[in-house]
């Protein structure tokens, strides 16, 4: 769930996999956000909005760690190269792009925060 | 009996080590050592690029390149599998308490130094306010000190006046596009700025560009957040590995000091092994402290059963500015750019002079930053790679003098319990962050990071000198008061601590202060 919200196009590669579960077994294997993550994939909500709208009111917190562990996971691979490092000259799509990155801001703000509300996430974080 | 007994192998004790050449010398030391793993070669974005996946090298087996994410180091470069050794131990061994004040302490061979920024910047006088010693007294010191480790820069910049003359000094380091922009716009104002207190010039390293003494010119591999002992970059390791080989000095390594008793003759020397089962008394004519500011305060403090004195603790607080580069957004990482600091900054306001090293954004893991933009993680990492190739950091020390707020205090199960406060000044910050767009980029005071105290890495001032000491202070020429015996060799002895990386002026300090007793030790 956390490696398709941040590369949605990708499958996920083995070691990233054994990674994480090694991961979860080592770091975070019972703390509360593991309710958390047990009950958006259960219900196949979008756990990239509702670890931005967590971070927000929140600061960093466990869901946030698990994305960090998979990013870093993943920019260890040569695989994932191209999504970490700019090594071409993109400077007109960069540019381009902000305002996207702004809407889509906005967009996954709303719908985290909608999802905490709906779904009642902060009881069962009891935030 | 030993002539000397140094205790640790810091840039302070490797140096007094050094001036003690000649003599029988016992160095006494935790000395623990990198760990067997992969060694990168080559380039780490060219490797990463077209070779294995480099979890191994990055994260490690047994996961401690992640372990940053749920307990943040003090410093990046302290967290990956091959540079997260140099902590090791020490939190079990030397533990610190503290609620406001984060200690990096080391036990590694060549103690911090493993992770340094390698800036070497002389003290000037000015600098050396409160100290009982003057820059031309320092000035030999500096020089063999120099001379030996290999320093490059520019000598003939803004800063020549406030880093002093190096009689040897190699080329500096390369700029990056960014940086080199940033240097040419200063060039352009210069006089406006430095109206406004402000220059800028070349950064001055303790890092290879050309080779010396047998170690390799830098080549610019963005490794230094990855790996310790790049030869190119001075640790003080290559020079106690050398004066072991050449039989100058006994290394005895997997020892913790605990304390010291004096006899008519010289110092008993209590040591207690790595593992915690053994522990023996070792003998010496003289004991020279070098254990760090914090671990050399620990010593003394426990060798006096003293818990209740509260011993002063001083270290740079840090606040790094984004610099952002609006034409370089999209255009490519330059990959083999500096990931040592590549321009220095010195900043004169209200009486006080703050400096500043200028950094590329090359070397650490995009990863260990994504989650700081205020944007969803996905879209955080296209940001992250589009605007990598136009950021820079500048990472501003702050001078510090000691304040009653903060020390160092030893309890009876032998941990020490730290306390510091120190508020930035946000105005002076804001005014800066005005400066910087006039060098053509945008900073912004909201994005302005302030590391935790403790993450300056540079503490001082417990065990401070002056012309006349008092109890726990030294004396000029590093003598602990009250005691015959004992000297104090690394930052415990500066009375106040300027914003300039202090490694340079603890070993010209402790070779002058160990020059001085090979004399006294025939």
């Amino acid at each position: 769930m956390i490696h398709r919200a941040l590369f949605p196009r990708r499958p996920m590669p083995h070691g990233v996999a054994a990674g994480y579960e090694a991961a979860r077994a080592k770091f975070f294997f019972d703390d509360v956000h593991a309710r958390l993550v047990a009950f958006l994939a259960e219900h196949g909500l979008d756990a990239e909005a509702v670890e931005y709208a967590l971070r927000l009111r929140h600061g960093p917190n466990g869901l946030t760690r698990r994305f960090q562990v998979m990013l870093t996971l993943c920019e260890v691979r040569s695989a994932y190269d191209g999504a970490f490092v700019q090594r071409e000259r993109a400077a007109g799509r960069a540019w381009a792009g902000a305002p996207w990155m702004a809407l889509r801001a906005a967009w996954k703000l709303a719908r985290g925060m909608y999802l905490m509300r709906t779904h009642r996430l902060d009881s069962i974080l009891h935030v | 009996m030993f002539d000397a007994c140094v205790v640790g192998s810091g840039p302070g004790g490797v140096f007094a080590a050094y001036g003690l050449r000649g003599r029988r010398v016992l160095m006494l030391d935790a000395g623990v050592q990198p760990p067997a793993q992969p060694a990168l070669d080559g380039n780490l974005y060219d490797v990463r690029r077209s070779g294995p996946d480099l979890d191994r090298e990055l994260i490690g087996d047994d996961l401690r390149g992640l372990e940053h994410i749920f307990t943040p180091p003090a410093s990046l470069k302290l967290k990956s599998p091959g540079t997260a050794y140099i902590l090791d131990g020490a939190e079990r061994l030397t533990p610190v308490v503290s609620e406001t004040f984060r200690a990096a302490i080391s036990l590694a061979q060549g103690g911090l130094a493993n992770a340094w920024g390698a800036g070497v910047y002389r003290f000037t006088d000015t600098d050396l306010r409160g100290f009982p010693v003057t820059a031309a007294e320092l000035a030999p010191f500096y020089d063999e000190v120099g001379q030996h480790i290999g320093i490059s820069g520019a000598g003939d910049d803004d800063l020549r006046a406030d880093f002093g003359d190096e009689p040897q000094l190699q080329a500096p380091v390369r700029l990056s596009r960014n940086v080199a922009r940033i240097h040419a716009k200063y060039q352009a104002r210069r006089a406006r700025f430095q109206a406004a207190g402000v220059r800028l010039g070349h950064a001055r390293l303790a890092v290879l560009t050309a080779p010396h003494k047998g170690r390799a010119a830098y080549a610019y591999r963005n490794l230094e957040f990855f790996q310790a002992h790049d030869p190119a970059i001075y640790n003080p390791a290559f020079t106690l590995r050398e004066m072991i080989a050449a039989h100058e000095i006994t290394y005895e390594p997997g020892w913790i000091v605990t304390r010291y008793e004096e006899t008519e003759s010289g110092v008993r020397v209590h040591a207690l092994a790595l593992d915690g089962q053994r522990s023996q008394v070792f003998e010496a004519r003289k004991l020279l402290l070098a254990a760090g500011a914090i671990n050399s305060a620990r010593i003394v403090l426990a060798s006096s059963h003293d818990f209740a004195t509260r011993l002063p603790l001083s270290d740079n607080p840090i606040a790094v500015f984004p610099l952002i580069d609006p034409r370089a957004i999209g255009l490519p990482l330059g990959t083999h750019d500096a990931a040592v600091a590549q321009l220095n900054v010195i900043v004169e306001e209200a009486g006080r002079t703050l400096q500043g090293s200028i950094y590329g954004s090359t070397g650490a893991l995009r990863s260990d930053l994504i989650a700081n933009f205020p944007l969803p993680l996905r879209s955080g990492v296209a940001f992250a790679r589009v605007c990598a190739p136009a950021l820079t950091l500048l990472m501003l020390f702050y001078p510090e003098t000691s304040r009653d707020t903060n020390y160092l205090q030893l309890r009876p199960d032998g941990a020490l319990r730290a306390a510091y406060q120190w508020t930035p000044d946000t105005a002076m910050e804001r005014r800066l962050c005005g400066l910087w767009r006039q060098l053509g980029v945008v900073c912004l005071p909201q994005l302005i990071q302030h590391p935790a105290p403790g993450g300056g890495i540079h503490y001082a001032g417990t065990l401070p000198m002056a012309a006349w000491p008092g109890r726990y202070m030294t004396y000029p020429d590093g003598r602990l008061h009250g005691t015959r015996h004992v000297y104090s060799c690394d930052g415990a002895v500066f009375p106040a601590l300027p914003a300039k990386n202090l490694t340079y002026t603890i070993m010209a300090l402790a070779l002058r202060t160990a020059t001085r007793l090979r004399g006294a030790l025939r």
